[in-house]
């Protein structure tokens, strides 16, 4: 525990902070309703079960634990939504965002969030940058109101608006919420999620009494402890209070001191401030219509070199840029540079730029800039090798952009074998990489990943599968997307020619067949692959497809 | 000349994940195709051999039989190769082989085991059953011709298991003898290494699957078989016997690989190809080497063994005679002849089984045996000598007489019980002369089967008796029977649906939609609708279920059969590969009872049986605390003119022992001299006792407690012996389908008169009133009125006891029909003649098996008779056991008078006890005992925990629960665990503060602080109301001696007119009526076309529910797991017989919260 220590070498007893919890009960539900002005009868539902009722639902009989298709018997025109808790956590931390205007630091709980009340009175608020503006609530008070009594220890009135600014903000994003205010966060948000509506002030040194008609589930205690209270007879906060502190230590240990210290409204333990976590993306506004390339790179300059600063700042490089162009009088041009490898390097970055912004035509002139680093992977520090020639990176990030520009991002992709015998689905598709030495990998999609070459390649891709080996026979080096019919030409039952395109080429040898066969469960694919020399041709790789009886051509041996 | 082809390579699905096809199925393929022969080679084991023996058999095909052996060291990475038994002594070599890899030692080469004699027995038995026939209870059995072995202490710790089997190649060359060896790999070295070995016995194996690559390995083992002078055959690698098997060929080789399709890739076969084919599609194949069909054809030419050779080869180990043993079977008299023989230097063989009968049957009938029982026995060893099954009738009386040297209970059961020669050898109970049973159901000269003597023993003592086995024959003669565990219907889909990548929780829904019994083709698109699955909408699950009743049958792995004993005078493994079973200490051979039969190899079953362990207890407590029956004189005397006395004068063969002074003993047993030292001096046909048996009250009694026995007996109203055969046999599937079971009843109360369909049938169906209740019954009648022979009626019995044996005795059906016309037998009693022969499909018992239960029917309602107490005491201790939880056991004793005390750790023992009128004092002779029940009941609680706890307190008495910690050295979490059960009563006042004191205790057993606890404040804790005690007993003990959870509802109940189930009783028929209680069983029976019964148990009692199909639809989750349950329903009365048949179920609100606590049988 690090407490803080007078100069007297004294400890300095911490009073519980003040703080405002907002519980959304339901939240999945209230997101779903969120959505449906209508109000329909709507449930969540998991694996199957009800697992959140709306009210209409409810009138109509349908019960959390019931199956899906009882509710359906039981209400009719009923929806159903999956639960989905990452997008409610995401939820709350919208909310949360909206909250920072309200307090300096807002903790984003499981559905609740607890605001520090604290900082309400003394008239200034933080964001999530870090930038120290006027708070409204302060503005507020100061438009007319009494200011509390006692510097930093805001009134009682002052939490109650405070509370109900939050309530009203909540309402307004779509969420009903309880608030509530009291010393520490764990017994505010323990009082909030029991309160059945509207806003509970609890005066400082009151937190013991008001948490003392909870129930010993409200303190959220690990379920052996519980249980262990619950066999010798000790159902409420109330009846808690009531034993010898020190012997719930004895007994129950770290779990017995905290649920003495949150039965007690001493819980000192300071707000977990939620920060957004975006990757960084900096604008430029031109004084006027740009034109042509020159001033935009000018301002590009030092669009990247912000850009790249605050990357390396977290030890990240970029993988991916987006670039957008604001355009007069609306509309907007974006480009996406993919990279090499992660880097962080301004300089490098603005070769690709300028390359791409020169072969650029616009239809109308550019008014603003904005560049983000919309993928990135981990930048370790590199180190040059004798023989190591970084130009010839550099010339390839060139080529890699014309390439893109050319082809369209979809096209650019390296491929890895994968462990499927359906040659299509041999290789998967990952970043292009130029060595190996610079194998960091993008950063997951949760941080700015998006329509990369991955997510449309990705059927073949087995991520706990080991590395495939080689296939076991030689595949061609080109394989043709789809493979095109030909058709057979022959003579006594022998093969000839094959016709592609209504030109013949004639065989010159066959071998084979190689048989391939399987995937019942999805696609099913039976074919029998052929290795046929064509005149003018080469070798081909030829299969007669077994569900259709016609002859393709897959690949070409180069 | 059209080419000739024969598969080398071949596995089944007894490969166990590895081949998508029966044996059966491959060998009907192979016949089809018209391939010369079939090599069945499963991976590392000839489990499915025989199956496709029998087949091959059948459908006239040659079958090679070997194995795909894992080679060590045949390259770096190990190899296989196909091992094929050319002949006995390769078959021999192959099955050492295959026991050496699973074993996973170095085969120990040399002369075989030397058996040794059992020790000295472990404790006495003065409680025990008679003396056992041929030796003094205290005396080793008889010797071996070997020589001794140290005496029998321990049980052999067995062979290690090995998860990954294999040999070395060293191994393989030491048995290459008779081998015939394919190396499907194109190594010259080893190719080389293996010429040398096998010379002229070796092939390279050649295959073609249209995969890449494959053409330069079959050139390569082409170049090296013309270097090296070895044929190369072409084999294909045969994983199904058609291609449509490919997907479940897949499918296994994901539940193999713990993977799914998806994620499978290239562990997959690349196409199908690993397919059956015929001569023809291999000739095209092999167009480019038609040589290597011919080499094929011509291994399995070479390969000459074929199964049946093992057949005849008499196995089983001679038992000789000990010199110095008294000849006395029961130690109390003596044959001078047979003494004079044993002078001479010992006997075995008929000699010495007819010497041992002899004396046994004197033993018997305290004397020279009656003369139709001499007429029998003659007759009986006659078949037995001219059989040649001496030994097999010795062996199982040397096991017998060893587990009774040992104290331990044991009683044969089934056809042996058909045989005097078995009686007079104890190995069986029941009087066969006196019984009038048909010996032939036992053995016959004209079906010459192998005899089956199945053994009951303690089940807490078996596996005493099971190493003795194991020591006496080694464990290369002696193994148990496996048993092939199949997918079921659940597990199908379990496997399969985890292989197709769906959800577990998918996974888990599908599965929960069958019972145990269910095919998947009962999963209706309704009821996956009902589990929220959508089977239009999801290929997957549609998929799953269809490969799920594809794969439905197929072995999923071995266990243990219950207790089959396959022992031999060769070495066993000579015969079947033997392997380490998972549970320590014991062996299995690969093959299972069917097996086994099917080569006429004689087997012993050893069974377990828990309700022998609960008489042994019983005994052992009545001689120990000698209490006061609880009965008065009044009760239980005979009533002269019952049944008993006017009945068909069958016996219980106890009385022979005492036939002159029955009435004299049951005066002397009321009056309180009750206590018999073993079954055998249990009073016999005591009135008192079947007075119970008619009111149902038979909670607890073996064989009878179920609630259909239940609801049987106030009808059947047994007042002898017979008639407890009768119920013993009577609630079976086979008279239950064949409808035999009214009628007999309305014979009984002459509400329908006897009579019989045929006259000549009378003397077979005379003791049942004109209906077949007994397999033999079922045997005669066809006999009799069908003009089956003997040999014909027990093919129709096999078919009775098959388990698919509808079809089979479908396919008799003509002969039967045209039997009975010929013999004018009317239409309408033909046809109730064969509905009743096919009942008996269903499961049927035999008369004999039917009296040897019947005989621990009368045993175990006599104890709970007389000694509630006790008898509650043995069941619960026996545990798992019998039809009901422990807490209905509690329930009902307490319901008897018992007293029963809560588990405490000042007083309890380890198993429940009997105490004296105060607590902690043990009960006296002639005293009223009250129940103390056990440590072993604390859930969770680990035997050495409850050891040491009665270890401190034999030292001194504990002075409070700090001493109890500290002595004891209880961990905080075990003293705990009995404060939660109420076992620290009588060291701290209330459960709660006992348990708030434990937690305070410091560290674990063995801290410095260990038992100490830190001064604090008192802490007011709040009394628990009697609701909560109770849910606290059920949650720790699984029971509660306070009060029945129902007792504290009953006010509130009462209230809105809940009947209890005793007021059921005195209701009139057709009322309605509320009934509420804790579930305590659930059965839904095959037989009883989805109607589910329902025992719901309240303090006075058990009230019996009916629920029909459609209300079990409509209420299916309460019904399959609401631990209590309020029905609303009519009375259904039938004589004394009650039932509810419920309209509407809810689940009780306010019941304690206590878990589930029922048998289900669903």
């Amino acid at each position: 525990m690090s407490e803080p220590f007078a100069a007297a070498g004294q400890p300095v007893i911490r009073a519980a902070p003040r703080v405002l919890a907002l519980a959304v009960p339901d939240l999945a539900l209230q997101r779903g309703l969120r959505s449906r002005p209508g109000g329909g009868p709507l449930v969540l539902c998991e694996e199957g079960q009800v697992v959140q009722a709306s009210a209409v639902a409810r009138a109509a009989g349908v019960r959390p634990g019931d199956s899906l298709v009882q509710a359906r018997a039981a209400c009719a025109g009923l929806e159903a939504l999956p639960l989905d808790r990452a997008a409610d956590h995401k939820a709350l931390q919208g909310l949360a965002e909206a909250m920072l205007v309200l307090a300096p630091a807002v903790e984003v709980g499981e559905e609740a969030l607890l605001l520090d009340a604290s900082a309400a009175a003394v008239g200034v608020s933080a964001n999530a940058a870090g930038e120290r503006r006027p708070s409204p609530f302060v503005a507020s008070v100061e438009s007319g109101r009494p200011l509390p009594q006692g510097e930093g220890c805001p009134s009682l009135e002052s939490e109650a608006r405070l509370a109900g600014r939050a309530l009203e903000m909540a309402r307004r994003l779509g969420y009903q919420a309880n608030a509530a205010v009291a010393d520490g966060k764990g017994p505010a948000r323990a009082l909030a999620r029991s309160a059945a509506g509207g806003t509970l002030v609890v005066p400082p040194g009151e937190t013991a009494r008001a948490m003392a008609a909870l129930p010993l589930e409200a303190l959220e205690l690990p379920a052996a402890a519980l249980a262990r209270l619950a066999a010798v007879g000790i159902r409420g906060v109330g009846a808690l209070q009531a034993l010898p502190p020190e012997a719930l230590v004895h007994r129950f240990g770290l779990p017995g001191a905290e649920a003495v210290r949150l039965a007690r409204g001493e819980d000192r333990r300071p707000l977990v401030p939620y920060l957004p976590e975006a990757l960084p993306e900096e604008w430029w506004d031109c004084d006027a219509a740009v034109e042509n390339a020159e001033p935009l790179l000018f301002g590009l300059r030092r669009l990247a070199e912000r850009v790249a600063a605050r990357l390396a700042g977290r030890g990240l490089g970029a993988t991916r840029l987006r670039l957008r162009l604001a355009l007069d009088p609306r509309g907007e041009e974006r480009l996406f540079f993919p990279l090499a490898r992660p880097s962080a390097a301004a300089a490098g970055w603005l070769l690709l730029l300028r390359e791409r912004l020169g072969e650029l035509r616009l239809g109308a002139p550019v008014t603003g800039l904005w560049l983000a680093a919309v993928e990135v992977a981990e930048a370790p520090p590199e180190q040059l090798a004798i023989g190591d020639r970084p130009e010839v990176a550099r010339a390839l990030e060139v080529v890699l952009s014309r390439l893109a520009a050319r082809l369209g991002e979809a096209a650019l992709f390296a491929a890895e074998p994968a462990d499927r015998h359906r040659p299509e689905a041999a290789y998967r598709a990952v970043s292009f990489r130029p060595n190996g030495r610079n194998g960091a990998r993008p950063s997951p999609s949760g941080r700015g990943h998006s329509d990369s070459a991955e997510a449309t390649r990705g059927e073949g891709v087995c991520p706990t599968a080991t590395p495939a080996a080689t296939p076991a026979g030689i595949r061609p080096t080109r394989l043709l997307d789809p493979p095109r019919p030909v058709v057979a030409e022959g003579e006594g039952g022998r093969l000839t020619a094959l016709r592609l395109d209504g030109r013949a080429f004639p065989v010159l040898c066959l071998a084979g067949p190689e048989r391939l066969a399987g995937e019942w469960w999805s696609q099913r694919f039976d074919r029998d692959y052929y290795r046929v020399r064509l005149e003018g041709l080469g070798d081909a790789w030829v299969y007669r497809d077994g569900l259709d009886g016609r002859l393709y051509l897959h690949g070409l041996f180069d | 000349m059209p080419p000739r082809y024969a598969e080398l390579r071949c596995k089944s699905n007894f490969s166990f994940l590895a081949g998508a096809s029966h044996p059966e199925e491959l060998v009907d393929r192979a016949a089809e195709l018209g391939l010369s022969a079939l090599a069945v080679a499963d991976r590392d084991g000839l489990y499915g051999v025989v199956r496709a023996h029998a087949q091959a058999r059948r459908r006239g095909l040659p079958l090679v039989v070997g194995a795909e052996m894992t080679c060590e060291d045949l390259t770096p990475g190990g190899g296989s190769l196909v091992l094929l038994a050319a002949d006995r002594e390769g078959y021999a070599n192959l099955c050492r082989l295959v026991t050496a890899a699973r074993r996973g030692t170095v085969i120990e080469l040399g002369g075989p085991r030397q058996p040794a004699p059992p020790g000295p027995p472990r404790r006495s038995s003065a409680s025990a059953s008679p003396p056992p026939v041929g030796g003094r209870s205290s005396a080793p059995p008889p010797g071996e011709p070997h020589p001794a072995r140290p005496a029998l202490a321990e049980p052999e710790r067995g062979w290690p298991r090995r998860e990954s089997p294999g040999v070395s190649l060293l191994a393989m060359l030491e048995r290459a003898r008779g081998l015939y060896v394919l190396y499907p790999g194109a190594d010259a070295g080893v190719a080389a290494r293996l010429r040398e070995a096998f010379g002229r016995r070796l092939a390279l194996a050649v295959a073609r699957h249209h995969v890449a690559g494959e053409e330069a390995r079959i050139a390569a083992a082409r170049s090296v078989g013309e270097r090296l002078g070895i044929p190369v055959a072409a084999v294909n690698d045969v994983h199904t016997h058609e291609r449509r098997r490919q997907p479940l060929q897949d499918v296994l080789t994901c539940v193999r690989l713990g993977t799914t399709v998806e994620k499978a890739g290239r562990r997959l076969f690349p196409n199908a190809e690993r397919t059956l084919k015929g001569p023809e599609e291999m000739a095209r194949l092999w167009r480019d080497f038609p040589q290597g069909l011919e080499a094929a054809a011509a291994v399995a030419d070479a390969c000459r063994f074929r199964l049946d050779e093992i057949r005849g080869e008499h196995p089983l180990p001679p038992v000789l005679a000990d010199p110095t043993l008294s000849p006395s079977p029961s130690g109390r008299g003596h044959s001078d002849s047979t003494e004079a023989k044993r002078g001479e230097g010992g006997i075995t063989g008929m000699p010495l089984l007819r010497a041992l009968v002899r004396e046994g049957a004197r033993w018997r009938y305290r004397g020279p045996p009656p003369e139709e029982v001499e007429r029998q026995l003659a007759r009986e060893l006659d078949l037995v000598e001219q059989l040649g099954y001496s030994s097999y009738f010795l062996t199982v009386w040397d096991v017998v007489r060893f587990a009774r040297s040992r104290g331990i209970l044991c009683q044969g059961r089934g056809s042996a019980a058909n045989s005097a020669v078995c009686f007079a050898l104890g190995i069986t109970s029941i009087d066969p002369v006196r019984m009038g049973l048909l010996f032939e159901r036992f053995i016959s000269a004209e079906r010459g089967e192998p005899p089956d003597i199945d053994v009951d023993f303690e089940h807490e003592r078996r596996e005493e008796v099971i190493q003795y086995v194991y020591q006496k024959y080694g464990r290369d003669r002696a193994g148990m029977v496996c048993e092939v565990q199949s997918y079921r219907a659940r597990s199908a889909i379990r496997d399969v649906g985890k292989a197709l990548g769906l959800s577990l929780g998918q996974v888990d829904r599908l599965s929960k939609l069958l019972s145990s019994h269910d095919d998947v083709e009962t999963v209706t698109p309704a009821l996956l609708a009902q589990a929220g699955l959508e089977p239009e909408g999801s290929p997957a699950v549609r998929r799953a279920l269809e490969l799920a009743g594809e794969i439905a049958g197929f072995p999923r792995h071995l266990s243990i059969h219950v207790g089959g004993f396959v022992i031999t005078r060769r070495p066993l493994d000579e015969t079947v590969p033997i392997e380490p079973a998972a549970m320590p200490g014991r062996t299995v051979v690969q093959w299972d009872k069917d097996d086994l039969a099917e080569l006429g190899l004689l087997k012993v079953d050893l069974l377990g049986l828990g309700m022998l362990t609960a008489l042994s207890r019983s005994l052992r407590l009545l001689a120990g605390h000698r209490p006061a029956p609880a009965c008065t004189a009044h009760e239980s005397v005979a009533e002269p003119g019952t049944r008993e006395a006017s009945s068909a004068g069958v016996q219980l063969p106890y009385v022979e022992q005492r036939s002159d002074e029955p009435a004299r003993r049951r005066q002397e047993s009321c009056a309180g001299h009750q206590h018999p030292d073993s079954l055998a001096e249990i009073p016999a046909e005591d009135p008192a006792v079947y007075d119970m048996c008619c009111q149902a009250d038979t909670i607890g009694v073996f064989q009878i407690e179920s609630r259909a026995q239940m609801s049987l007996l106030p009808r059947l109203e047994p007042r002898r012996f017979y008639d407890l055969v009768i119920s013993v046999a009577i609630i079976r599937p086979g008279p239950i389908q064949g409808g035999m079971v009214h009628p007999y009843l309305r014979r009984r109360d002459g509400i329908e008169a006897v009579r019989y369909p045929y006259e000549p049938l009378r003397p077979v169906l005379e003791k049942t009133l004109g209906v077949p209740l007994f397999q033999e019954q079922a045997m005669r009648l066809a006999v009799v009125a069908a003009g089956f022979t003997p040999g014909e009626a027990d093919e129709l019995r096999r078919a009775m006891t098959h388990k698919r044996s509808h079809a089979r005795i479908e396919a008799m059906r003509a002969r039967l029909v045209e039997g009975m016309a010929a013999r004018h037998i009317p239409r309408q009693d033909a046809e109730a003649i064969l509905r009743q022969l096919h009942g008996f499909a269903g499961y049927g018992f035999p008369e004999s098996h039917a009296a040897s239960f019947a005989l621990l029917v009368y045993a175990s309602a006599w104890l709970k008779r007389y000694h509630p107490a006790v008898f509650a005491c043995a069941l619960i201790d026996s545990q798992p056991m019998g039809f009901y939880a422990p807490h209905t056991l509690v329930e009902d004793a307490k319901r008897h008078g018992v007293e029963v005390r809560g588990v405490d750790a000042c007083h309890s023992g380890w198993e429940c006890s009997l105490e004296g009128p105060e607590p902690g004092t043990a009960s006296a002779p002639g005293e009223v005992p009250a129940l103390r029940l056990g440590l072993r009941l604390v859930r969770g609680l680990p035997r050495a925990v409850g050891e040491g706890i009665l270890e401190a307190r034999r030292l001194s008495p504990f002075a409070s629960i700090e001493d109890l910690a500290r002595r004891a050295r209880l961990s905080r979490a075990w003293l705990s665990r009995l404060a939660e059960a109420g076992a620290l009563r009588s060291l701290e006042r209330g459960r709660r503060r006992a348990l708030w004191r434990s937690l305070a205790l410091s560290g674990d057993a063995g801290d410095l602080f260990a038992g100490r606890a830190p001064p604090e404040r008192e802490a007011e804790l709040p009394e628990p109301s009697a609701a909560e005690e109770v849910t606290l007993d059920y949650a720790a003990t699984g029971l509660s001696e306070r009060a029945h959870p129902m007792s504290l509802l009953r006010p509130a109940l009462a209230g809105r007119g809940t009947r209890t189930a005793r007021e059921l009783g005195s209701m009139r028929d057709r009322a309605a009526v509320e009934v509420a209680g804790l579930v305590i069983v659930r059965q839904r029976p095959q037989t009883a076309k989805g109607i589910v019964f329902v025992s719901l148990e309240d303090e006075t009692g058990i009230a019996n529910l009916v629920v029909m199909p459609d209300v079990y639809h409509q209420y299916r989750p309460l019904v399959r797991a609401s631990p209590f349950l309020l029905a609303r329903g009519r009375v259904e009365r039938t004589g004394r017989v009650v039932n509810v048949k419920v309209r509407e179920l809810r689940p009780l609100a306010l019941a304690p919260a206590v878990g589930p606590h029922s048998r289900d049988f669903h």
